[in-house]
């Protein structure tokens, strides 16, 4: 079963990240490194997530229309600031852009 | 003093704005996980394990792709990093609880940390039990949300097209609220920097991972510097 060793392990590793302040911290303060290293993964994970989901060879299917959608999305998110109009307006989007040429 | 109406009915309140949020992601989460081909019942299973909700729409693709546990569970602690520091500003809120503060540990996520730094528990409530009933609400959401999900996919078998981008356009997302919450640049041009010159190089391998990988590295070096 490897989806449920999977699923406990990201459970795990999800804990870990949340507990680790508490075990490690509440006596000492947190090296600097580790504090603003910390604030800054996030933004480059979420980036190569981005980068990696989207096409990156213009002969891969729908190049264009992914790269319409993902333009879309933040068109709506910078206009609307609401993460859901931007996720499923953009969603839906893209998937009657899909329906009309893809 | 756990079901003290009053400290009941503020939780409740104050989890309300996680409410609508929790219960459509949770839906499309379940949506999309019964749609990968996975069974309906891995999606409140993984809420209420996991409990993480970028963490979790990774893991559809982690789980389709042929990549290692560890390398899956490397991702999710990279992809959860940021919980690393949110604990640090609680340490003193957190420090006289007692039998719920593992649990309110454990359902730290992105909201319930908003939740708890913003609000402060009503008159007269146990600041514990205030904290513990305000995650579990948003918990309770985000199983339900799932659960909704997974069994609406599993009902209607309408293929829909397209209807995987809703992942991509939750990261577009989620990396312009890092742009605006971290205001600095260089977190941003490593991976860009990283992708940039795998594909110039030809290099043949798992993308995601080395980009991961080495963005952290320099997340780290880069520090306050950036």
């Amino acid at each position: 079963m490897k989806i449920l060793l999977a699923v406990i392990v990201m459970g795990a590793a999800t804990l870990f990240t949340r507990f680790f302040p508490f075990l490690l911290f509440s006596k000492k303060e947190p090296p600097k490194w580790l504090v603003s290293g910390a604030r800054l993964i996030p933004g480059a994970v979420m980036l190569t997530l981005v980068i990696t989901n989207l096409p990156l060879n213009i002969s891969n299917d729908n190049f264009t229309l992914q790269w319409i959608g993902a333009f879309l999305v933040i068109i709506l998110h910078l206009l609307f600031k609401h993460p859901l109009i931007s996720i499923f307006g953009g969603t839906i989007l893209y998937m009657l852009l899909l329906h009309l040429f893809g | 003093m756990t079901f003290h109406k009053p400290t009941i009915s503020a939780s409740l309140k104050a989890s309300s704005p996680v409410f609508f949020g929790y219960i459509s992601i949770g839906f499309a989460f379940g949506f999309l996980l019964v749609k990968a081909g996975f069974s309906w019942v891995w999606a409140p299973v993984m809420c209420v394990i996991i409990f993480a909700g970028a963490a979790q729409f990774v893991s559809i693709s982690l789980l389709l792709s042929d990549k290692s546990i560890w390398e899956i569970g490397l991702a999710i602690l990279l992809i959860n990093a940021r919980h690393m520091v949110y604990g640090l500003s609680l340490l003193d809120r957190f420090k006289p609880f007692k039998k719920f503060k593992y649990y309110i540990i454990y359902g730290l996520t992105d909201e319930t940390y908003a939740l708890l730094t913003s609000i402060e528990p009503p008159e007269g409530s146990s600041p514990e039990v205030f904290d513990f009933w305000v995650t579990a609400f948003n918990h309770s959401y985000w199983i339900l949300g799932s659960l909704l999900g997974a069994l609406l996919g599993t009902g209607v078998s309408f293929n829909a097209p397209g209807l995987e981008f809703a992942l991509t356009a939750l990261f577009i997302v989620l990396t312009i609220e890092q742009i605006k919450s971290i205001k600095k640049i260089s977190p941003f041009l490593l991976p860009l920097l990283i992708v940039f010159i795998i594909k110039i190089t030809g290099f043949q391998g798992d993308i995601l991972m080395i980009t991961i990988m080495l963005s952290s590295i320099g997340c780290f070096l880069i520090g306050d510097r950036g």
